[in-house]
C-alpha cells in the first residue's frame, strides 16, 4: 500500500523544447524596450502579481540580492560595485541581457505549444500572420482588446506596436535577423 | 415559537455577514492594514502623505471623499541634513504649491496644487480620467527669504517643470509605485529636483501647515 502511494507520488519530468521566438538582445531588445514602454510600468506587468510579468529599467527589476560577501549572484550580468547601487526602477542601469531574456521567456511561456504552432503555420500564410497571431495567442488579442484585458486597449491591429510584437513571434531565416523597424520609440 | 424564530433570525444574520465577509479582497486588506495606524495630531485633511491614497478612497475601501488620483509630492530625492542642527538625515520635506498637471488618453486636462504636506487629489466628480495619463509638475523654486522689515523679492518665483518619464497605465495612487526610497520594485518618492537647491525647500512647521502636529 505505501509502496503504490509513494509510487504515485513520482513526477515524470521529462524535457520538452518548444520553438521560442529569440531572446538574445540583437533579435529582442527593441521588442522589449516596445513591451517595457507600453506594458511594463510598475502598475501594469512591471509588477510580480501578474503572470505575464515584464522586467525593465523603468518598471520593475528582475530581483538581485547581494550575497553575504557582496557579490551578485553571476546570472545578473551586474557588477556589484559600479552598478547595483544604480539597478532600481528608473536608475541608470539599462534592462539586462539577462533581464530582456526573462522577458521572453514570460511571454513565450505564457502559450509556449500556440506559439510554436503559430510559428509553424505562419510561414505557410505570411500575409495573414496578423490574423492568425490574433487567432492564437492571448499575448496578441489582450493588447488589442480582442479579449479580455484589465488594461483596456493599448493598441490596435496593424498598428506599431502590434506588428512590433508580431515581427518578432515570425521565424527567421537562419543567419538573419529579426527586423525590428516597426519597434522604434517614436512609434509608440 | 417566539425562540425559534429568534434563533433563524441570528442564524441569517450570521449567514448574510459571512456571506458579505466573503466578498472581500484580502490582497487589498492586508496592504491597507500593513499602512499602520494614523499619526496622532495630524488632522485627517491632511494624513497619511506617502501613502497611496486611492487604496481607501475607493468605492472598495469606503473612505471618503473617493479619489480618481492623488499623491504627495516632495522637494529632492533621498535624505537630507535634519534642519534641527543635529547632524542626522531626515526625508526630504514636501513641498507645497506644486501644480500636478496630468492629460488622459483622450487629451483631457487637469491641474490641482499641493497642499503643505505635499499632498494633492482629484475626485471622480472633478475628473474620472481614461488611462493612461501622462503627468508633469511645475514648482516654484524657493525664494531667499525677506530680512525683517525689508519689503518682498520683486517679480514672480522661477517655476520649474519636471516630466514623468512612463505613463500612469492604471493606477491612480502615486504613491504605489512611488513608494519610499527607489528599489527593484518602486521608483521612489515622486520629488521636484535632484538635488537641495540655495536656498532649500523649507520643511513645513506647525506654524507654517496645519498638516504638522
Amino acid at each position: 500500500m505505501l509502496a503504490s502511494s509513494l509510487l504515485a507520488c513520482e513526477v515524470d519530468l521529462d524535457t520538452v523544447s518548444v520553438d521560442c521566438p529569440p531572446a538574445d538582445p540583437v533579435n529582442f531588445r527593441r521588442v522589449s524596450e516596445m513591451l517595457e514602454f507600453r506594458c511594463g510600468t510598475l502598475d501594469c506587468h512591471g509588477n510580480t502579481f501578474r503572470p505575464l510579468r515584464i522586467y525593465g529599467r523603468n518598471g520593475l527589476r528582475r530581483p538581485e540580492n547581494l550575497t553575504i560577501d557582496g557579490s551578485l549572484p553571476e546570472d545578473s550580468g551586474l557588477d556589484a560595485a559600479t552598478q547595483y547601487p544604480n539597478y532600481h526602477t528608473g536608475g541608470s542601469v539599462e534592462t539586462t541581457t539577462t533581464e530582456m531574456m526573462e522577458n521572453a521567456r514570460s511571454l513565450c511561456g505564457l502559450e509556449p505549444e500556440r506559439i510554436a504552432e503559430f510559428r509553424e503555420r505562419v510561414v505557410k500564410e505570411p500575409d495573414n500572420a496578423a490574423n492568425l497571431a490574433g487567432e492564437l495567442l492571448t499575448i496578441v488579442r489582450k493588447p488589442r482588446l480582442q479579449e479580455r484585458h484589465k488594461g483596456g486597449l493599448i493598441w490596435t491591429i496593424n498598428d506599431s506596436s502590434d506588428k512590433c510584437l508580431i515581427s518578432w513571434l515570425i521565424p527567421v531565416e537562419e543567419g538573419a535577423t529579426v527586423p525590428q523597424g516597426e519597434c522604434k520609440s517614436g512609434n509608440f | 415559537m417566539k425562540a425559534m424564530a429568534r434563533r433563524c433570525c441570528i442564524l441569517l444574520t450570521a449567514l448574510t455577514s459571512a456571506a458579505l465577509a466573503a466578498c472581500g479582497n484580502p490582497s487589498i486588506d492586508e496592504r491597507v492594514e500593513e499602512l499602520g495606524d494614523e499619526v496622532e495630531g495630524v488632522p485627517l485633511a491632511f494624513h497619511r502623505a506617502g501613502q497611496p491614497c486611492v487604496m481607501c478612497h475607493s468605492i472598495y475601501g469606503g473612505a471618503e471623499p473617493r479619489m480618481s488620483v492623488a499623491g504627495t509630492i516632495y522637494s529632492v530625492k533621498g535624505m537630507v541634513a535634519n534642519p534641527d542642527g543635529t547632524g542626522t538625515a531626515v526625508p526630504s520635506p514636501p513641498v507645497d504649491q506644486v501644480t500636478v498637471l496630468m492629460f488622459d488618453s483622450f487629451g483631457d486636462k487637469r491641474e490641482v496644487k499641493t497642499d503643505c504636506v505635499g499632498n494633492f487629489h482629484l475626485t471622480p466628480e472633478e475628473w474620472d480620467p481614461f488611462f493612461p495619463l501622462y503627468a508633469e509638475i511645475k514648482f516654484p523654486l524657493p525664494q531667499e527669504a525677506p530680512a525683517p522689515g525689508a519689503p518682498a523679492p520683486a517679480g514672480e518665483p522661477v517655476i520649474r517643470r519636471a516630466a514623468m518619464g512612463t505613463w500612469i497605465q492604471r493606477e491612480g495612487s502615486c504613491n504605489a509605485c512611488h513608494a519610499g526610497e527607489p528599489n527593484q520594485g518602486s521608483a521612489g518618492k515622486v520629488y521636484c529636483m535632484e538635488t537641495m537647491p540655495n536656498p532649500p525647500f523649507p520643511f513645513p512647521t506647525s506654524d507654517t501647515c496645519e498638516g504638522v502636529p
